[in-house]
């Protein structure tokens, strides 16, 4: 029970709000300009009326109700009402003279009852008034929900008529005594709250809304705003009288009323259009119950929340007193404010919904309201005659919601309120008539079970299934795949079938290959059907394996040697091949010796003793081309049988489209073993094109692959969006794109993230190449659906596939396999020519998804049940939306979780799994794995990783782990997928240590950026953090941009972590080898770069914070001595210095003006390069130096090894925002100079300044840099400079006297010196958040210099 | 041991040359590690040399070939070092080659400080000392 109590202490004039108010007022405060919650009255008034009499009547009326004239102010942050502050200005009616049109007037009323109230200051109503002529007007009253709700509307309204009829006749009106008013109901609210009463309702509604709370999930038309929105409409619509009758007649029949009735109604159209059982309706109760609050205006309304389970086998029947019960449930406790329930509840916030529940069902049949409306029009007592003039109103509130009760001669009557930012008029019409056709249903067999009520008409039903007009087909002109690629052959046999790295091969010599080896498995008895396997690396050898097994007569299974050996053992034991096709026989562990292996390699020399004739083999077009296996929820994988007809109809289906010719270049870039590999193989060898075999390292580095585009003017591409994401984001990367030569790019594997295109499509438009995406499965033969993306399709954020190919169907259809709405999702199901035969050795699963097309006449017709989710558009445009069961799509790859989680639980430590996919960030969604262990058993995720990666292709291996100690179970015992918590990164025990060189800087920012988590740790995981192989692939390519180096996609298997990951590119030395330059900032603007100069020790590490918080389109540089990770002798003088970083800084830029910053030691080293500069005629731009003090102030102190090595600590440490004091004292303790060398570089490590495993030749390296530096420090002397240095002085180090308040460049020289202070001393200055000012300070010098270089120029 | 020779020509005759060198008092003016110089009977001068972070005293025994060469050799010091400057007269007179030999053997004197650095920072001292010296002669010159 609450215990604050305290019920109204107020003694002055401000009384706190009811919990529906405060709830109000708060929506106000959060969107002033709200008018959804405006409660509107129309009327037609007929005859004379005297506006001013009614004026005087609305002022006795707000005079008579003081919650009309109330005033809302908020006292240390509390909202109160002030009921005596009056609003002393009479009441005014807006009278409009200039519109008799009714529907101009139906435009001004709305835009008038529309306008929002400002509670602190408006009077809470108002009242317009629209004059058609003398005789004729409409009286409009609007109000603030905040103030009145309908009911005491209908109060006001019939006090309104008797008050004027009263004035006009002086007579003393008969109004019904005032017994309470609204802050008794305030108090009684309060009271309630804090009584056992309320501690009792309170825990009926948490254990009614326990559990999950599911959103509703209606289809939306449009993009959903982020922030939830009030902007809405009505749509009208009425029941005729024969329809209302029979659901009065039922709702008797069933015993409930017909207000339960067609709330139930609602609920089963919801359920139609969501797919979900679990809904929440709100449901709005007048809640006045207690007798003296009937006749008084103020706002009494709660909602309740109804929530019915919904098993869609029962029947309406039995469903409809489920609702019953609910319903008279939720009203015994409608007292508790809805407002507060949201309070105790606590649902999960998403700012682009309404809290708790997104839909309502109102019954708007008050017992008030009923006597008023009864009386409207009729009444002979009252001058004012008032008919009912509907005002749409208060809409917006829900994303949908239905309101009924009224009833006007016979017929039932209701509205769709409906949310215009999510939902279009046109839809909300489907959605009245599906409602109509329900109820129709409904009450004519109300026994039927809930599932089968039908929504759809049938007319529009039969719209539905054929509105893909069944166009013209055209059949292949050949039998066999290889009769295809045989008539190219005689066609050109010259022309250059394919090319890997620089093999090419001719079709001729493909033919004459492919013949010798046809032949050769025809002596090892391959026939029509024999299933050869076929395990060779990416190369022409693919193409020769494939089309000699066809022209064997046989069917291809591909074997993908990149796959563990589990796994193709698996398929060969499934497929039971009795040939296999390899190149090199470690590819494979055959253990049955019974198997035929073919080298070719080593058996080739037999080979090409064969024919290199076509073989006179009479292929049926249904022969089986291949059997392409896919993920399997059993654990293992399964087999998809293909026919030749299939692909080759594939071709003909789609050439009105695309028009493939022998000019077109194709890519192999996927894998053969994935069904995408043979639009790509046959695309190009079926016209008479050329192939260019990507090797899986290309595939895997953009770069390569985008060179390749280019190098063999690629004119078709194929990609996994994944895949071409990958390549946009290499070619933003590029300051112009190169000269591609595309034609098509074909989209296929998964959803395509079409807004994701932007950068793509801002660069080459959407014409050239054309942009295609294509729906499709194995099951299906490689695509099934065709769009072109467009321009506009950018814009949104949905996944359309479009239309069925010529010789396909789809049907979006629900469970009980009718067709769904538009706009409704369904399943796909698919027809037609691509059907694959079935599903090797998997009988029953074939069944299962094979199906008899129940909307075929063709009695053999089928359809495959797809497991994907779509919507279908009227405009005949499918959306795709996902997966029904636990298959996923996870970068073009089908994956069933099921197949995982069996091998998972077979791990003999592994007591329970559950595996699923997780959206981490912005629709980047995760394989994760839960798991339980065995009691007395260890594993970690590393092993169950290892584990997983021996069995399963790497696009398999989740990508996070999560150990669970036990899993919550549904009430039906199975595992409550909801109550897996969201994964967690992990870093174990890790402890988090921060990059230590700028090599490790830049791998983390990669790191951070790919893996969307930051902080990232040099020693965390790649793996651990959620890594997966397309990031890797990421990440791969940010390093060659960065540092220069390609590495293979396996090096992070290896190397996985930042740290390892360092030393590696340093190791390969190509990054910098003799070169000081290091970019630290891509810029992204044709501003001249920024160079930053070493302070002494040599590393540009201290400049990442300022860098990191100055805008990205500077370039920036840092020059840092190359020797730190390489053998080599530093310069130890600055001119030296100077003379050979202007040669690295003239690599980058030819040519002047040249930006110069300088940090400490760094400033005169850039000072001494702008020199040079200058003399050897180019221009500085700017000169910038921080904190660096000029070379007159020579402070020389001796030093001992000891003392050298004491700063040699320290200044080892500064860059990295640490601290390392070892006394020159406890150096000496050491017994030699070695021992003090090993000291430093112990507590360097116990710091994590430098990494563990570096060695003593490597801090050696950093220490020779370290007195180079310092010697030339030394040496260096201050020379006079004919130009401006602006030094960025840290004003909080202390002042030396002796070099004085501008560090003794006042006594330099210089020509002009422009001081500027920045926050910190010496060392924090360069650390945020000085770093930041910083960084601010050094662009505005940079954009002043632009600014007068500019000047200079006009 | 380090070991450097290194050759300058100096826009002055050979006698101006040699004065100024062979002139204790201005060896602080030219060779910039030496920061005093007291001379000593017997042709020693006592010098106290700030180089690479250390500050050490020498005595060197000074011997002279008049306008041609000029010896140095230490008698005093942490480590031994000597050096050779040679003059010649080239230009018609005009001008002079002066050739600096430079010889120490530090041993373990700079500790940690890497032999070839002390080697490059001597040999960047002696050229800039070297290239110094026309200017301090001219000045010496004009002060006269």
């Amino acid at each position: 029970m609450k215990t604050d109590f305290n019920i109204d202490q107020n003694t002055s004039q401000s009384y706190p709000l009811s919990k529906e108010q405060e709830g109000l007022w708060f929506l106000q405060q959060l969107d002033p300009d709200i008018s959804a919650y405006n409660v509107v009255f129309g009327g037609k008034i007929e005859g004379h009326l005297d506006i001013q009499t009614l004026e005087r009547t609305f002022n006795f009326l707000i005079e008579r109700h003081d919650v009309l004239n109330t005033t809302f102010e908020t006292i240390e942050g509390k909202p109160y009402q002030n009921f005596e502050k009056n609003i002393v200005k009479g009441f005014d009616i807006q009278l409009n003279t200039g519109v008799s049109d009714i529907e101009e007037i139906v435009k001004c009323i709305d835009k008038d009852t529309k306008k929002p109230f400002n509670l602190s200051t408006d009077r809470l109503i108002r009242a317009n008034l629209y004059q058609k002529n003398d005789q004729q007007h409409i009286l409009v009253v609007t109000a603030h929900h905040i103030a009145i709700d309908l009911w005491g509307l209908a109060i006001l309204l019939n006090e309104l008529r008797l008050m004027y009829t009263a004035f006009k006749t002086n007579e003393t009106p008969q109004l019904k005594p005032i017994t309470a008013n609204f802050r008794n109901h305030v108090n009684d609210q309060k009271a309630l709250l804090f009584s056992e009463k309320g501690d009792s309702l309170l825990t009926y509604w948490k254990e009614k809304l326990s559990g999950e709370l599911p959103v509703l999930d209606f289809p939306i038309d449009k993009v959903r705003p982020k922030l939830l929105t009030y902007n809405g409409k009505v749509e009208r619509f009425s029941l005729d009288q024969e329809l209302s009758n029979e659901l009065v007649e039922l709702a008797k029949q069933e015993s409930v009323t017909l207000y339960m009735l067609l709330l139930g109604a609602y609920r089963i159209l919801l359920q139609r259009y969501t797919n979900q059982e679990d809904i929440l309706i709100g449901v709005p109760v007048a809640g006045r119950g207690k007798k003296e609050t009937r006749n008084i205006i103020g706002n009494f309304v709660n909602t309740i929340v109804l929530r019915s389970s919904l098993d869609t086998s029962r029947n309406f029947s039995d469903f409809v007193k489920d609702i019953r019960k609910d319903i008279i449930d939720g009203m015994k406790h409608q007292e508790y404010p809805f407002s507060e329930l949201v309070k105790e509840l606590l649902p999960d916030r998403d700012p682009a919904r309404s809290p708790l529940i997104q839909t309502a069902f109102a019954w708007e049949r008050l017992p008030v309201l009923d006597d008023v409306m009864a009386s409207l029009g009729t009444s002979q007592d009252s001058l004012l005659d008032i008919e009912l003039f509907d005002v749409d109103q208060q809409e917006g509130q829900f994303e949908i919601s239905l309101e009924m009760g009224n009833e006007v001669d016979g017929e039932l009557h209701g509205l769709f309120k409906y949310n215009t930012d999510l939902l279009s008029s046109e839809t909300v019409v489907q959605v009245i008539q599906h409602f109509k056709n329900l109820l129709r249903s409904i009450v004519k067999n109300p026994e039927l079970s809930i599932a089968k009520l039908p929504i759809l008409q049938d007319a529009e039903q039969e719209e539905i299934l054929n509105i893909w007009q069944e166009k013209p087909q055209e059949f292949p002109k050949f039998n066999t795949l290889h009769q295809g690629f045989e008539a190219m052959v005689v066609k050109n046999p010259n022309a250059i079938a394919a090319v890997y790295d620089n093999t090419e091969i001719t079709y001729d010599e493909l033919n004459k290959k492919a013949n010798a080896l046809a032949h050769h498995l025809k002596s090892l008895g391959a026939k029509k059907g024999t299933l050869i396997g076929l395990c060779v690396d990416r190369s022409i050898e693919v193409l020769v394996g494939i089309m000699g097994i066809l022209k064997s007569g046989g069917a291809y299974v591909p074997l993908d040697p990149k796959n563990p050996k589990e796994r193709l053992e698996l398929i060969i034991d499934d497929a039971k091949t009795p040939i296999i096709i390899t190149q090199g026989k470690e590819k494979i562990a055959i253990v049955d010796d019974q198997i035929e292996i073919v080298d070719l390699d080593m058996d080739w020399p037999l080979i090409e003793t064969n024919s290199d004739e076509n073989l006179d083999l009479v292929t049926g077009k249904d022969e089986l081309a291949y059997v392409i296996y896919t993920s399997g929820s059993t654990g293992k994988p399964k087999g998809v049988l293909n026919t030749h007809h299939n692909v080759l109809r594939l071709f003909t289906a789609t050439d009105h489209w695309y028009k493939f010719s022998e000019n077109d270049v194709w890519t192999l870039f996927h894998t053969y073993a994935f069904d995408v590999s043979v639009w790509e193989i046959w695309g190009a060898l079926l016209y008479g094109g050329k192939l260019a075999v990507v090797s899986y390292e290309v595939s895997r580095t953009p770069e390569l692959f985008y060179d390749l585009l280019v190098d063999k003017k690629v004119t078709v591409l194929s990609q996994t969006p994944s895949a071409f994401k990958q390549l946009i984001e290499y070619e933003v990367s590029l300051a112009a794109p190169k000269d591609l030569s595309l034609s098509y790019v074909v989209f296929g594997g998964e959803a395509l993230d079409i807004p994701a295109l932007k950068p793509w499509v801002e660069r080459h438009g959407d014409q050239s190449p054309k942009l295609i995406n294509m729906y499709g499965i194995t099951e299906t033969t490689v695509h099934t659906t065709y769009r072109e993306i467009v321009k506009e399709d950018l814009l949104s954020p949905k996944s359309m596939v479009g239309q069925p190919i010529t010789d396909m169907k789809i049907h979006l259809l629900d469970g009980e396999l009718n067709p769904v709405p538009y706009g409704v999702t369904g399943e796909i199901y698919v027809g037609g020519e691509g059907l694959a035969v079935k599903y090797l050795n998997r009988e029953e699963l074939t069944a299962e998804r094979f199906i008899k097309d129940p909307y075929s006449t063709d009695a053999n017709a089928r359809l495959y049940k797809s497991g994907d989710l779509a919507q279908l558009y009227k405009n005949g445009d499918l959306k795709y939306i996902g997966r029904a069961d636990t298959q996923v799509k996870i970068r073009g790859f089908r994956i069933e979780l099921g197949e995982i989680q069996t091998l998972l639980t077979a791990h003999p430590s592994i007591k329970n799994a559950v595996v699923t996919t997780k959206n981490i960030n912005d629709n980047d969604i995760r394989i994760v794995a839960y798991y339980s262990i065995e009691e007395e058993k260890e594993v970690t995720d590393k092993d169950l990783r290892n584990y997983l990666v021996n069995r399963l292709p790497d696009y398999m291996i989740p990508s996070i782990f999560m150990e669970m100690e036990s899993f919550a179970l549904t009430i039906n015992g199975k595992i409550d997928y909801r109550k897996l918590p969201m994964p967690e990164i992990k870093r174990d025990d890790v402890e988090l240590i921060l990059p230590r060189d700028v090599v490790e800087l830049e791998l983390q920012k990669i790191w951070e950026k790919t893996l969307k988590i930051s902080p990232i740790g040099v020693k965390d995981d790649f793996f651990q953090l959620g890594g997966h192989s397309m990031l890797a692939v990421s990440i791969m390519s940010d390093i060659k941009l960065l540092f220069g180096d390609s590495f293979a996609i396996s090096v992070l298997f290896q190397y996985p972590t930042i740290e390892k990951l360092g030393e590696i590119i340093r190791e390969k030395k190509e990054i910098a080898k003799g070169s000081p330059l290091v970019r630290l900032q891509k810029g992204k603007s044709d501003k001249h770069p920024v160079f930053c100069i070493h302070p002494i020790g040599g590393n540009v590490f201290c400049y990442s914070p300022m860098v990191e918080s100055i805008k990205d389109e500077y370039e920036i540089y840092g020059l840092q001595v190359p020797y730190l990770y390489e053998d080599g002798t530093p310069h130890i003088t600055v001119e030296d210095i100077a003379t050979d970083y202007i040669d690295n800084i003239k690599s980058v830029q030819e040519e002047g003006p040249y930006h110069l910053v300088g940090y400490c030691f760094g400033g005169l080293i850039a000072t001494e390069i702008a020199h040079q500069l200058k003399e050897q005629g180019d221009q500085i731009g700017t000169l910038n130096l921080l904190d660096t003090r000029s070379p007159l102030y020579d402070d020389a102190e001796e030093f001992d090894d000891a003392i050298l090595l004491s700063w040699f600590a320290r200044d080892l440490a500064l860059p990295y925002g640490k601290t390392l004091t070892i006394s020159p004292e406890e150096l000496r303790e050491c017994e030699s100079v070695d021992k003090m060398f090993e000291l430093v570089l112990s507590r360097a490590k116990n710091e994590h300044i430098v990494t563990d495993d570096i060695n003593q030749d490597q801090m050696r390296r950093y220490l020779d840099v370290y007195i180079s530096n310092g010697t030339a420090l030394s040496l260096y002397e201050a020379k006079p400079y004919n130009g401006r240095i602006n030094l960025l002085r840290a004003v909080h180090e202390p002042l030396i006297e002796q070099i004085g308040i501008n560090l003794g460049w006042d006594r330099c020289e210089v020509k002009d010196l422009k001081v500027y202070d920045v926050p910190g001393n010496h060392n924090t200055m360069m650390y945020n958040p000085n770093a930041i000012v910083l960084a601010g300070t050094l662009q505005k010098v940079l954009a002043e210099y632009k600014e007068v270089e500019t000047a200079v120029l006009l | 041991m380090i070991s450097i020779k290194q050759t300058f020509y100096l826009d002055h005759n050979i006698k101006d040359v040699y004065e100024f060198v062979n002139d204790s008092g201005n060896e602080v003016d030219w060779v910039s590690s030496v920061k005093q110089v007291e001379q000593l009977a017997n042709d020693q001068l006592k010098l106290l040399y700030d180089f690479l972070g250390r500050k050490e005293t020498f005595v060197m025994q000074i011997t002279t070939e008049a306008y041609h060469l000029r010896k140095y050799t230490s008698t005093e010091g942490v480590f031994p070092m000597k050096g050779e400057q040679r003059f010649e007269s080239i230009k018609n007179g005009n001008a002079t080659k002066f050739e600096w030999y430079f010889e120490m053997d530090p041993g373990k004197y700079f500790g940690i400080i890497p032999l070839l650095i002390i080697k490059k920072a001597t040999e960047k001292v002696m050229k800039k000392d070297g290239t110094n010296l026309n200017k301090l002669i001219s000045q010496s010159m004009m002060s006269v």
